[in-house]
């Protein structure tokens, strides 16, 4: 019981870092859910599934909120529908690969790109 | 070079497709936009998550038909998600660029230093009672 109460605060805790990280900096949401989930559960290859999948049906609508409120506070929604139709396919594409490719060599190379890039913007 | 080029569609498609694959993109259309495309952080962060809901969206749709999430779990995340996406928006529209820009380089750094260190997940390495 006290475990359980201690998960669901926990968990109350990982929601609202997720939809402040997400909302100040338009990303970042989902990867911490994934790890939060993963560190309260267990880490193994079904789970970060299911974990995947989690944390996308969450971070959704936080999105769409976001995205609502950046409106309110000045961003102009893009008329051109193109690059998120893109986004879409992409998206679809990507789902239809996960578990046929093996993507951890290809996330340790995304990382170090992504590694760079956060000490570039430093400069 | 504008949104509507076909070269921004593509990084947006390849960027979205890392992102179905679990690999993440972590924002880096945003470096796209900025460094490429020349937009200002806050416009370019508000593009990013139109982004995600695009490739998050779609995706999900694949998704959900082969490992159904966590719903209770998703639940509670998304009631304290609220508020916290309220506070998170409120703050970046007055929050300096620099500073903006420069709170995203940390967060790219530790995703990344994240997913270097990350072992690689096996199901021998499950917990028991997991859920």
């Amino acid at each position: 019981m006290k475990n359980g109460f201690r998960t669901l605060v926990l968990l109350l805790i990982c929601g609202f870092a997720a939809g402040f990280c997400n909302g100040l900096l338009g990303a970042g949401g989902g990867i911490l859910l994934v790890l939060s989930l993963g560190a309260l559960f267990g880490k193994t290859a079904a789970n970060g599934r299911r974990f995947f999948t989690t944390a996308l049906i969450v971070m959704l609508p936080l999105s769409a909120l976001s995205v609502r409120h950046y409106a309110a506070a000045g961003f102009s929604l893009p008329a051109n529908p193109w690059p998120f139709v893109g986004a879409a396919a992409g998206g679809v594409a990507g789902a239809l690969l996960l578990g046929r490719l093996s993507a951890h060599a290809l996330r340790r190379v995304f990382a170090a790109v992504i590694l760079l890039s956060g000490v570039l913007l430093w400069r | 070079m504008a949104l509507n080029s076909p070269l921004t569609v593509l990084v947006f498609a390849l960027f979205a497709l890392l992102s179905g694959m679990g690999v993440g993109s972590a924002g880096l259309p945003v470096l796209y936009l900025t460094w490429v495309l020349r937009y200002p952080q806050f416009e370019a962060q508000g593009l990013n998550l139109l982004c995600f809901i695009a490739a998050a969206g779609a995706s999900l749709t694949v998704h959900l038909r082969r490992t159904p999430p966590l719903y209770a779990v998703a639940l509670l995340l998304l009631a304290a998600g609220l508020p916290g996406a309220w506070f998170g928006t409120r703050l970046t529209a007055v929050l300096p660029a620099v500073w903006l820009r420069r709170l995203f380089g940390a967060f790219l750094v530790l995703t990344g230093l994240v997913g270097l260190l990350a072992p690689k997940r096996t199901d021998k390495s499950q917990k028991k009672n997991a859920f």
